[in-house]
């Protein structure tokens, strides 16, 4: 399980408003964050693919696209286990996304299911999860093994 | 994110992607990508250029691959870089629309 770990800085920190639009503010956070702390390329690549999974599925299916006061919040801070771990919080209906079950990889066509592979990518890239409801909404942990 | 095409012989049509297959990529290429979709049977998408993909950029690319099938044609992938090709897989994209690394392979494959 990841720690509750606090930011370290102002700059560990980002508040969106929970609109897809808001979300092209996410890359240049992750490049700040991943150069603050030497993170290489490929722990970079896979942070910035669970935050936008895990992100934009808060936006899309959270239900709070369309509440103007509703806002996703993201903190990054090294856990003692040697993880980097951002936690993501938000104010929407208690949803736990690490319950949801991955789509099938291929439907009962024999297609590629269009959506639904985003907790899968979740599942695979990130080095540990942990979901838990808050009074006010949803907190998510994402950790991630940080090479030294 | 950056979308241009270039003729093949054969029919064959490559588009080359350039830049992050985010939300925001994504949405930058769909309009064009249902374009090609809609018109042409043998489509080879270059990945060469692309930084990054998540599943609305997966999404991007199913969309027109099935469009392209449903018409009789086919749509293949090239070049993803080490990351981009392990989303492919883990999402199991790669089973249904072949990727590539050498350009005629892939070619000869939309043949």
């Amino acid at each position: 399980m990841a720690s509750n770990a606090e930011p370290d800085s102002s700059a560990d920190r980002l508040v969106l408003p929970a609109k897809l639009s808001a979300m092209e503010r996410l890359p240049p956070w992750i490049e700040a964050v991943a150069k603050n702390r030497s993170i290489d390329d490929r722990t970079r690549f896979a942070i910035h693919l669970c935050l936008e999974e895990a992100i934009s599925n808060i936006i899309r299916h959270g239900h709070v696209e369309t509440a103007a006061e509703s806002t996703v919040t993201i903190a990054c801070a090294a856990s003692p286990d040697g993880q980097l771990v951002f936690t993501v919080e938000d104010n929407a209906p208690p949803f736990n996304p690490l319950a949801a079950p991955a789509m099938p990889i291929v439907d009962a066509n024999g297609e590629i299911p269009i959506g639904g592979h985003g907790i899968r990518l979740l599942r695979n890239f990130a080095g540990s999860l942990d979901y838990e409801p808050t009074p006010t909404g949803n907190r998510l942990r994402i950790g991630f093994v940080i090479e030294r | 994110m950056g979308i241009a095409t270039e003729e093949l012989p054969g029919g064959i049509l490559r588009v080359i992607l350039d830049g992050s297959l985010d939300i925001t990529g994504a949405s930058a290429i769909d309009l064009q990508m249902n374009i090609i979709a809609g018109s042409r049977k043998a489509v080879l998408v270059d990945l060469t250029k692309v930084s990054f993909i998540g599943s609305m950029g997966l999404r991007a690319l199913v969309l027109p691959a099935r469009a392209i099938k449903n018409h009789g044609g086919k749509m293949v992938l090239l070049n993803p870089n080490e990351n981009v090709a392990q989303v492919l897989k883990t999402s199991g994209i790669d089973t249904l629309l072949p990727v590539y690394h050498d350009l005629e392979l892939a070619s000869a494959a939309l043949q």
